[in-house]
């Protein structure tokens, strides 16, 4: 079934949790941004957006509840684009954005689209974004490319491959139940209404490269380390037993070799245990190296997606009514949810062909916080420019300024961005 | 841009946030215009909306609303407690008070399935009823008259909506069909004893009967389609 055939298809494995949990207060939108090195001209952006989006059968859709399943039915309607006029990845009231499940807003230079996740993951959001950004960019400079470029559909390769990469991949041989104890949770005071305090941190690529390398460690596991290390120097007592745990989702497209454009991800913990204070960093981050070593790999991601692929196609959970479906879903993420800390996901280089990188200057990606993970870190990278974005609903910023003073004093060159809730506007 | 790149000498950070004080921990920047002496080209500065005028907004009329439930339920069960502790009509007060609340956000949301609203009112107003008919001491209405009646109109309601607007009859039709099974319910009481109404039984299936034959034989291929997405396992 790998497009939607009769203008439906089913929800992902993942995403029939999403509407579950979400709410208001919950939202589960994450925010791929892209600067560009003018203005945006809306009229333009717009004609780009309706033009690309019937290409991405994943984003052309509606949410609809079926009697056992929540399903996905192509949206005849035009979407909206937005002037940014609020906090980043609010919720997504699907009765005021004619049934969409995401939104494309610009402000000044940036282009921003905010997906709820139940639609797709970030790989598949970014090729929609760069999609709708091509488009723009050949709208706005007609002169600049050929009609070959015109004619091409860019980043659109995979976007009605609506295929469950769970379903297709999972052996129902492999099962074995994954149980993660209790972590510890960040507490403070929080932001009115949940508004998000974003503080965007740039490091050269080039120079985080390097410094990686002497330590043997990718960018990821070294980000990781320090984040993990602020939580529990800044913010775990020192009396707390539980552990900081990360929740890091981990890209299975590349591992089963799939093209899918819905959701298609797994997810590890890195742990931080016990009395961290007798360590030192580069201990820490040893330690970090190890356990993805150990936790990241195709067999372990096998296993856990057999597990919750083969609840999900069990005959008799299958003719349960949707209605007790999502009341067990709700147990079993509050049970689960228990584990996290906090998220830390990186999704790597953004990459555009040269006629177009000229225009593009940079990106960032926002995720947006839970109740009980108010903190949350996304990093993207875009040409010499990596992007650590940290969203929160916390008040205070300390652990902010913990990490961001770590990298600094690991000799690295950081330049700050905030959207503008910060220390200076309490 | 006409930003300019200031540094914070606590932080040993570079900041671009146009303020004049450091974001994380409020030290008074240093640096000004033209020093931009930067390693890491970042060209375009993320500028955002100024929401911080942005007030905190409440529904004055939702907590006037609020204030006249919540003394409305608590002053009753007073009443109730002191004047006929006998009957726990209160009980009832607060049922409706709930099916109020519950009612209200439904009715004010926009791009609502109005069928999907019709299947909920249904199901709790019958629930209502057969409450209040078990704490004002059973004595079988609710059952043998009410419920046929609130299904008769349900049924009745989505029918209508599935004649007159044929266009969107497909995104209908799940919930006309869901309220028409509910339709039988009385039938299953009246044959195991529990209801007496024969006139609202005939009339109750009747009309379920009815509307679920117009589904099968004026339905085309949309409502097919629209079963076989609404129904998939």
């Amino acid at each position: 079934m790998p497009d939607n055939k009769g203008g439906w298809h089913r929800l992902d494995n993942t995403a029939n949790l999403f509407p579950v949990i979400t709410s208001r207060r919950f939202s589960n939108v994450y925010r791929i941004a892209v600067t560009l090195d003018a203005a945006v001209e809306p009229e333009l952006l717009q004609r780009a957006l309706i033009e690309v989006l019937p290409e991405f059968a994943a984003f052309r859709v509606r949410l609809r509840r079926g009697l056992f399943w929540h399903y996905f039915e192509t949206n005849p309607n035009e979407p909206i684009l937005y002037l940014e006029d609020d906090y980043p990845c609010r919720y997504i009231d699907p009765g005021q954005n004619r049934h969409f499940l995401f939104r494309l807003s610009y402000y000044e230079n940036r282009v921003n689209l905010e997906v709820f996740h139940v639609l797709t993951d970030g790989t598949a959001g970014k090729d929609f974004l760069l999609a709708v950004v091509c488009r723009y960019l050949m709208l706005a400079h007609p002169a600049e490319y050929s009609e070959d470029d015109k004619a091409r559909k860019w980043f659109s390769g995979h976007a009605s491959n609506v295929e469950d990469g769970y379903l297709t991949n999972y052996t129902p041989s492999k099962k074995s139940n994954y149980r993660v104890g209790r972590g510890y949770k960040i507490k403070g005071e929080r932001n009115l209404l949940g508004n998000l305090s974003v503080v965007h941190v740039h490091l050269g690529i080039d120079q985080l490269k390097t410094h990686c390398k002497q330590r043997q460690v990718t960018i990821t596991q070294y980000l990781t380390a320090v984040i993990g290390w602020a939580v529990c120097t800044q913010q775990r007592k020192a009396s707390t037993r539980l552990p900081v745990n990360i929740f890091l989702p981990v890209n299975l497209r590349n591992m089963f070799d799939s093209g899918t454009a819905l959701n298609f991800f797994s997810n590890v913990y890195i742990s931080f245990e016990g009395d961290l204070s007798a360590l030192t960093f580069e201990e820490i981050l040893q330690e970090v190296k190890s356990q993805f070593e150990e936790k990241i790999s195709k067999e372990g991601m096998l296993e856990k997606i057999s597990y919750t692929t083969a609840q999900r196609s069990n005959p008799v959970v299958r003719v349960i009514p949707l209605l007790l479906k999502n009341a067990v879903l709700r147990l079993v993420f509050e049970m689960s949810a228990k584990s996290s800390t906090l998220s830390f996901t990186n999704l790597g280089p953004l990459r555009l062909p040269p006629q177009f990188e000229r225009h593009v200057t940079g990106a960032t990606l926002l995720l947006s916080c839970a109740p009980k993970e108010p903190f949350k870190c996304a990093a993207i990278s875009y040409k010499n420019d990596f992007t650590l974005n940290m969203s929160s609903t916390l008040r205070s910023v300390a652990l902010q300024r913990a990490i961001v003073r770590h990298l600094a004093e690991d000799g690295l060159h950081v330049v700050v961005e905030t959207n503008g809730v910060d220390y200076a506007s309490m | 841009m006409g930003w300019i790149m200031r540094v914070c000498n606590a932080c040993h950070v570079s900041v671009r946030t146009g303020a004049d004080y450091c974001p994380l921990c409020g030290n008074v920047l240093e640096g000004g215009q033209g020093e931009v002496q930067d390693e890491v080209s970042v060209p375009a500065v993320n500028h955002y909306p100024d929401l911080t005028s942005q007030m905190k907004q409440y529904n004055f009329f939702r907590r006037i609303l609020l204030f006249i439930t919540i003394f409305g339920c608590l002053f009753s069960a007073l009443v109730n407690v002191l004047v006929t502790p006998g009957i726990w009509w209160s009980l009832i007060v607060l049922a409706v008070a709930i099916y109020c609340w519950a009612l209200l956000p439904a009715l004010l949301r926009k791009g609502t399935n109005y069928a999907r609203q019709i299947v909920f009112q249904v199901v709790l107003t019958c629930a209502i009823v057969i409450a209040a008919d078990f704490i004002t001491g059973y004595r079988g209405w609710s059952v043998s008259y009410v419920l046929p009646g609130v299904l008769s109109a349900g049924i009745v309601a989505t029918g209508l909506m599935a004649i007159f607007n044929r266009t969107r009859w497909s995104q209908y039709v799940f919930y006309q069909v869901i309220v028409c099974v509910f339709g039988f319910a009385p039938l299953v009481l009246y044959l195991t004893g529990i209801a007496h109404s024969l006139v609202m039984v005939l009339v109750t299936v009747g009309l379920a009967m009815a509307s679920l034959l117009l589904a099968v034989i004026f339905g085309d291929r949309t409502i097919k389609n629209e079963f076989i997405k609404r129904f998939h396992v």
